[in-house]
């Protein structure tokens, strides 16, 4: 059903079965994208079911030039920013072009190499940590670090559904791992292997 | 030749795989003597097995089937509304 060949034109058509196996199938991703975005259980619950309910409404537009999954992660991509922005949760600045940059001599060589090889403690404080230091990146380079490593989307599908170029999408990965990686170790989570 | 600098940036920013097979190469070659990028690589390949770790413990089976159910009711309903 989900891999068939009619399934654009029966989602225009809003066939039930249809969009029932879209919602099956999709759900679970969608709910765990939106944790991953810094909703809680309710509430990426609730940002879930508005991201489906906006899937029917739209579905007559649904001309599968790409993936029903891209569309959906689309849908809720913008339905995050809109509840961002109402909670004002963006940031504006980006320092961690910086904090990089000094690590590196004016030869391209570190000047603060990485510590031994580590791997982060597997707790709930990495799970508080992790969310924390996600919550300081702004929400375009947060989702698509979960669309790449919890959703393991290729890159062509995280551009579609962010709106960027595949350089954009570079340098938002360079920036939230380099964030995320500085934000963890500033925390002291890890450990030595 | 490339710095360290240029190589965090081909591993964090992905640029790695869509490289050509030189670009793959001197990365590589980098990396057989510079452990200090080789511990680079290694913290980023551990932050991606850290996040799917976490962010895919715990969906519970049965909340999801209950948003499940009620998402499928509503667009039944609203499909009813439409098509009728």
């Amino acid at each position: 059903m989900i891999d068939a060949p009619d399934l654009p034109a029966r989602i225009r058509a809003r066939d039930r079965a249809a969009l029932e196996a879209v919602v099956r199938t999709y759900l679970g991703q969608i709910v765990r994208a939106a944790r991953g975005a810094g909703f809680t259980g309710p509430q990426a619950d609730e940002v879930a079911q508005e991201t489906f309910t906006t899937f029917l409404e739209t579905a007559p537009r649904f001309e599968g030039r790409s993936h029903v999954r891209t569309w959906l992660f689309g849908i809720l991509y913008r339905k995050i920013a809109e509840a961002r922005r109402a909670l004002g949760r963006e940031r504006m600045t980006d320092d961690i072009d910086a904090v990089m940059e000094d690590r590196f001599d004016d030869r391209g060589r570190w000047r603060q190499p990485p510590r031994p090889a580590d791997d982060l403690v597997y707790a709930r404080e990495v799970r508080e940590g992790l969310e924390a230091c996600l919550e300081e990146a702004p929400l375009p380079q947060r989702m698509a670090f979960v669309l790449r490593e919890v959703e393991g989307l290729a890159t062509p599908e995280i551009c579609k559904i962010l709106d960027v170029t595949s350089t954009n999408l570079g340098v938002m990965f360079y920036r939230v791992r380099n964030r995320l990686r500085t934000c963890l170790e500033a925390r002291g989570i890890t450990r030595k292997a | 030749m490339l710095t360290c600098r240029d190589v965090t940036r081909a591993i964090a920013s992905g640029a790695l795989d869509e490289m050509g097979w030189a670009g793959r190469l001197g990365v590589r070659l980098h990396l057989s003597w510079c452990r200090h990028c080789r511990r680079y690589r290694a913290r980023i390949d551990a932050l991606g097995r850290t996040a799917r770790r976490v962010f895919r413990a715990g969906d519970a089976r049965d909340r999801l089937d209950r948003l499940e159910r009620s998402i499928v009711d509503t667009m039944s309903a609203g499909s009813d509304r439409t098509d009728g």
